[in-house]
């Protein structure tokens, strides 16, 4: 297994000297020098060898670096350096798919493979070299059979280095110990051992080595023998899953908007299907152009915009565009939008697809995709919540309170599978069907019990009544204290049986519901 | 006459293999059935049928057991189906239903509400109506469909042209899923393949010298047998029973409703069975479980 590593040694430098945009704004033999450090003690840190050989020196203070004709001084930027290691890695990419970003400046390649597509490994450090100076960046290639091995190699040596299998240890000798990027103090030790080479440290006894530096010591000591070995950690690029659009003139209906949002949609869902992901939520922001002036004349001038979101949130992860644009379009028609909608920006959150294997004996749920579909639509035509802000389309289910009529009612989604405990609730609200809200009724009382009740144009005496029960609770959250009965009430065919209550803290009389 | 049998003939086998369906008599598949749980209605008619429209109405003021049929036809139907109950008057018991043990995540459930200044929606009938389209429409593998119109005003029920009613009956024979409709008052016509009428009969309240079983208490709630709902048909509970008694002379908190009786006129159409009939049946709601 071989292994490539491309070390940029005055990567800090070519960082500065890169635009935003990717090209070199700088010659190549213009002498700059990096400053960093607080506005008032701000030193060198980093120079190219054109800047070396007009004599700067890291550390030199600014004041000192300002007497040195023709030099640019470039303060440090972590942005720039930033998008420099991405070009790095672009680069490397355009070699193998298998990239591990080991250090600023540094990466180091699995060559496994390629030998067949580039040719040996001298060729393939050369293609290598060639193409990171066409990028703007002076790098020394290494080639060897250990991933920590070439890092200190590209480090240690300038220009192409390819190092046989088993060789390392004799190729590593030469080089200095700061290679091995050490800790100061055991830099110290080793420099006052005597120890200023690989080679040198490698020969030493590893036992006492270690009685004296530690576990840290030995570390060393194998990587200047160039005996570690390690798994490389590929790099993956972190997957952005947002489109955004400005627009020229701000939309004012549905219809053109949705046909950005759905272009915008398009880009993102390719987006996810390269990387083998679905749509768990969309984060809808549209960016208003709400005018302060009523007088139009001064639109352009008083302007400013809004930012509205709308969040989708999906019961399942799905992937079909149709379904998803639908969504959108019923969720931007039951939330009418203020104002003419100038920006656009569209952003999914990914999931895992649904890995599920049919059961040839279980009836099929309902597609999920249609019921999102159908539930959306739905909620347009009785709006998504009622009241008391619950949902008014969904499956509905039992809450843990003993409030009367208290009920959740969650989105209709595929069954779980998992049991629900169900069956818990009481039987005293059995037959009755639930007047929401409860109806307000007059009540005729003789010795304390009702004899005569007028609600909803209905008015009858009551033939038969039972109660009263106290029905109270809620202490901590908006309590509520009840007398019901169940009162019968006879009509010229028939009977009406019906539920009411006396609300102990309004004073009123109220129906809750009918025994049906 | 018969020159123009003759070239009547002589037409219809010419066109005919053109347009075999215009020529073909349609016939009409096997209803298949969703019991409703209640042992008296299934015996006579087998349940709902799937695949064609059922009615059922009362009077919105009585105690006419529509929901318990519902509930029983919902609890009996949720276990194998997935179940979708429009409800116009938003007056779904879930607490009921999940203790008949009902499978309420098999059930869409869709409320109707009133308008208000900041809901511009549509009437609450509009509302159940348009729900009932879209969801007939969208084929989502529902097999019972519950319209729920009972509270609604007569008035307005009957002013739905015929042919909403025409339609909701084209798509589910198409689906073959089985559309219930409870109204105030007959409307669907022949649109419906079968019809209830419900009315209310006597109630049994039940005196005991315990208190009335409620939340909180350690005592298990009564359970008279393995159907909640049931076709009882040998007890038949008549309102003298209760009624007469003087209110001065009971204790009333002791005193609850424990079950009434419902009377059942079913009309069977010709096209849902063989031959068209009318029963009157018989069935109870009872509360305790």
């Amino acid at each position: 297994m071989l292994f490539a590593c491309l070390f940029a040694p005055f990567f800090i430098v070519e960082a500065v000297m890169r635009t935003e945009e990717g090209t070199v704004r700088l010659k190549s033999n213009a002498p700059v020098a990096v400053l960093d450090g607080p506005e008032s003690w701000m030193r060198v840190i980093a120079c190219n060898p054109p800047a070396a050989g007009a004599g700067v020196i890291a550390g030199m203070s600014k004041a000192e670096a300002d007497q040195i004709s023709c030099l640019i001084l470039q303060k440090r930027s972590p942005e720039g350096e930033q998008r420099a290691q991405s070009a790095l890695i672009e680069c490397a990419q355009q070699f193998s798919p298998r990239v591990e970003s080991t250090a600023a400046g540094a990466i180091t390649l699995d060559l496994a493979g390629l030998e067949k597509l580039f040719g040996p490994p001298k060729k393939i450090a050369t293609a290598i070299r060639k193409h990171a100076l066409s990028m703007g960046f002076e790098v020394n290639v290494a080639v060897a059979a250990n991933p920590d091995t070439v890092l200190l190699i590209a480090k240690g040596i300038a220009g192409i280095t390819v190092v046989a299998q088993g060789k390392e240890a004799r190729v590593l000798a030469a080089l200095p110990l700061d290679v091995l990027s050490p800790a100061a103090e055991q830099l110290d030790v080793l420099n006052s051992w005597g120890i200023h080479t690989c080679g040198a440290l490698a020969r030493l006894p590893s036992v006492e080595l270690t009685e004296r530096l530690g576990k840290e010591g030995l570390r060393l000591q194998r990587l200047a023998q160039g005996q570690t070995m390690r798994t490389l950690i590929p790099f993956e690029r972190p997957y952005r899953f947002e489109e955004s659009m400005q627009l020229e003139d701000a939309v004012e209906t549905l219809e053109p908007l949705m046909f950005v949002i759905n272009n915008l949609l398009q880009n993102v869902l390719s987006a996810l299907r390269a990387a083998f992901l679905v749509v768990q939520e969309l984060h809808l922001t549209l960016e208003l152009q709400v005018c302060r002036d009523s007088n139009i004349q001064h639109r352009p001038k008083h302007t400013q915009s809004v930012s509205v979101q709308r969040v989708l949130k999906l019961p399942v992860p799905m992937q079909d565009t149709k379904t998803l644009l639908k969504l959108l379009q019923l969720d931007l028609e039951s939330h009418r939008l203020a104002a003419p909608v100038i920006a656009v920006t569209l952003k999914a959150i990914p999931a895992k697809p649904r890995a599920a294997q049919g059961n040839l004996f279980i009836r099929s749920a309902p597609e999920a995709e249609k019921v999102e579909v159908l539930q959306a639509k739905l909620r347009s035509v009785v709006g998504p919540q009622d009241a008391q802000g619950r949902n008014t389309v969904g499956a509905p289910c039992v809450v843990d309170s003993h409030k009367p009529d208290s009920f959740a009612v969650e989105p209709f989604a595929e069954p779980s599978g998992k049991k629900k405990p169900r069956g818990t609730s009481q039987p005293e609200e059995n037959l009755l069907r639930i007047y929401r809200p409860p109806k307000e009724a007059r009540v005729q009382t003789r010795n304390g019990r009702p004899a005569h009740l007028f609600f909803a144009g209905l008015s009858s005496t009551v033939s038969r009544a039972s109660g009263p029960w106290r029905h109270s609770g809620g202490w901590w959250n908006g309590n509520w204290e009840h007398d019901v009965w169940d009162v019968e009430l006879p009509f010229s065919f028939g009977f009406g049986r019906y539920r009411i209550y006396r609300d102990l803290q309004k004073h009123g009389w109220y129906v809750r519901g009918k025994f049906n | 006459m018969s020159a123009l049998f003759s070239i009547k003939a002589e037409i219809e086998s010419q066109l005919s293999p053109r347009f075999p369906a215009a020529f073909g008599v349609k016939e009409r598949p096997e209803f298949s059935l969703l019991p409703t749980g209640i042992a008296a209605l299934d015996h006579f008619c087998g349940g709902v049928p799937c695949g064609a429209l059922t009615e059922i109405c009362a009077h919105p003021a009585h105690s006419s057991g529509i929901c318990s049929l519902l509930m029983s036809l919902l609890k009996t139907t949720s276990a194998d189906h997935f179940c979708a109950f429009i409800d116009g008057s938003d007056a779904f018991n879930v607490r009921w239903a999940d203790a008949l043990q009902v499978q309420l995540e098999h059930l869409l459930w869709v409320r109707c509400q009133d308008r208000s200044p900041d809901k511009p929606l549509p009437g609450r009938l509009d509302q159940a109506l348009k729900a009932t389209d879209l969801l007939l429409k969208a084929n989502c593998g529902f097999n019972l469909v519950l319209l729920d119109l009972q509270d609604m005003p007569e008035k307005l029920v009957r002013r739905v042209p015929l042919d909403v009613w025409y339609r909701f009956r084209q798509t589910v024979e198409q689906l073959k899923a089985a559309l219930v409709i409870t109204t105030p008052a007959p409307v669907t016509g022949a649109c419906s393949a079968l019809v209830l009428r419900l009315q209310g009969a006597g109630a049994k309240w039940e005196s005991t010298t315990n208190p009335p079983q409620r939340h909180g208490d350690t005592k298990e709630p009564k359970r008279s047998g393995d159907l909640v709902i049931g076709g009882s048909g040998d007890r038949v509970i008549r309102p003298s029973d209760s009624v007469e008694r003087s209110l001065q002379e009971e204790h009333t908190h002791n005193t609850t409703l424990e079950e009434f009786c419902i009377d059942v006129e079913v009309n069977r159409r010709r096209d849902f069975q063989k031959r068209s009939a009318v029963a009157r049946l018989q069935f109870t709601a009872s509360r305790s479980l």
